[in-house]
């Protein structure tokens, strides 16, 4: 019985390492497995990289809309409404706007200034006054034409080529007169 | 024993496999991280933005806004007299808006220092209204606007418009 046991136990060893050996040869299945899984890793990796980039452009691309084009507008127009120390004929304190006009027409003020100096000295301290303390600001242009002509040109600051603008058109007298204003962003 | 072997690699294989996605969990993590500090700033120029926005839209409300009471309607125009009286009664309009603070600053003529304006103290010759004045935090910004007024000369009303600037304050995100 012990002998017939014993002699069971070995033939089934060596029919089983007889099967493995075979099953290596013909089908080595951990190998296999191995590679698919490697193979599973390098897929898992690719689609985790290509996510990444996606979230990452997804994340950035923001649109960079700038308020400042709006603060220039703004400035323009109420700079235009300022009332200034020059007379005119029918009202006290002319605005900017038509002051612009009285300069362009060489007309001097009622209380005896000269329209264009005022004009000149009242712009340049609301530019001063208006953009002080704006972090991204550089510099600044003004420039008042008349059709096509220069009436008053001011500038102050470094122009950095990064600028933000806005155009007001007005007309006194019959003709056009433009005051184009422009800031400049530090880069 | 072969069996065994194999096991172990497989085993090897699928450590790996955790580890590398560890490592791409932890990339990702980092990336994500810069991207949420800009969608922090992202947050903070949008509360900008709407600050300005809504300073602009204060500006042109009916409380604010001179309509044609200086002539021809004005844009970004603030009449100065009508938002005394609207300070007058602030207490009432406290939340109306949503915002913690509300001031018109007079940026020229230049008073020098500081002066808030009061009626009947201060008022014309002051360069500060505040509108809303709870505790001031975050974003502080808004259009520049004409602010106008009445004056009586010689018997005459005339318009004095001056620069100014109407700042809104919003809270700002932590």
């Amino acid at each position: 019985m012990n002998w017939s046991n014993k002699m069971k136990k070995k033939n089934r060893k060596a029919t089983h390492d007889l099967t493995m050996g075979l099953n290596k040869k013909i089908c080595p299945r951990s190998k296999r497995s191995q590679e698919e899984m490697v193979g599973f890793g390098v897929i898992v990796g690719l689609v985790a990289v290509i996510l990444l980039i996606f979230l990452y452009f997804a994340i950035s691309g923001k649109s960079k809309d700038n308020l400042d084009d709006y603060k220039a507008k703004s400035f323009l127009q109420s700079a235009m409404n300022y009332n200034t120390n020059c007379d005119g004929v029918r009202e006290l304190n002319l605005s900017v706007e038509k002051l612009i006009g009285e300069c362009e027409a060489n007309r001097n003020c009622v209380n005896g200034l000269n329209s264009c100096e005022v004009l000149t000295t009242t712009m340049n301290a609301l530019l001063e006054k208006g953009w002080q303390g704006e972090g991204e600001i550089s510099g600044y242009s003004l420039n008042i034409t008349e059709e096509g002509r220069e009436v008053i040109s001011l500038q102050k600051g470094n122009n950095t080529g990064n600028s933000r603008g806005t155009l007001f058109p007005t007309s006194r007298y019959g003709s056009l007169i433009e005051v184009k204003f422009k800031i400049y962003i530090t880069d | 024993m072969v069996n065994k072997k194999g096991q172990m690699k497989i085993q090897q294989t699928a450590f790996l496999l955790i580890a590398l996605t560890l490592f791409f969990v932890l990339v990702g993590l980092f990336v994500l991280g810069f991207g949420l500090s800009d969608l922090k700033k992202d947050v903070s120029n949008l509360g900008e933005k709407n600050a300005l926005l809504l300073a602009s839209r204060l500006a042109n409300s009916p409380e604010f806004a001179c309509g044609n009471a200086f002539g021809t309607g004005m844009l970004d125009c603030i009449d100065g007299d009508k938002v005394m009286m609207l300070k007058k009664n602030s207490n009432i309009y406290k939340n109306f808006w949503g915002v913690s603070n509300i001031e018109i600053r007079k940026l020229y003529p230049d008073h020098g220092r500081e002066i808030e304006c009061t009626i009947p103290e201060t008022y014309p010759n002051c360069n500060v209204i505040k509108i809303v004045d709870k505790d001031r935090t975050g974003f502080s910004d808004g259009p520049f606007v004409s602010l106008c007024r009445r004056e009586i000369v010689d018997g005459e009303v005339n318009y004095m418009c001056e620069l100014a600037k109407l700042l809104v304050s919003y809270e700002l995100v932590k």
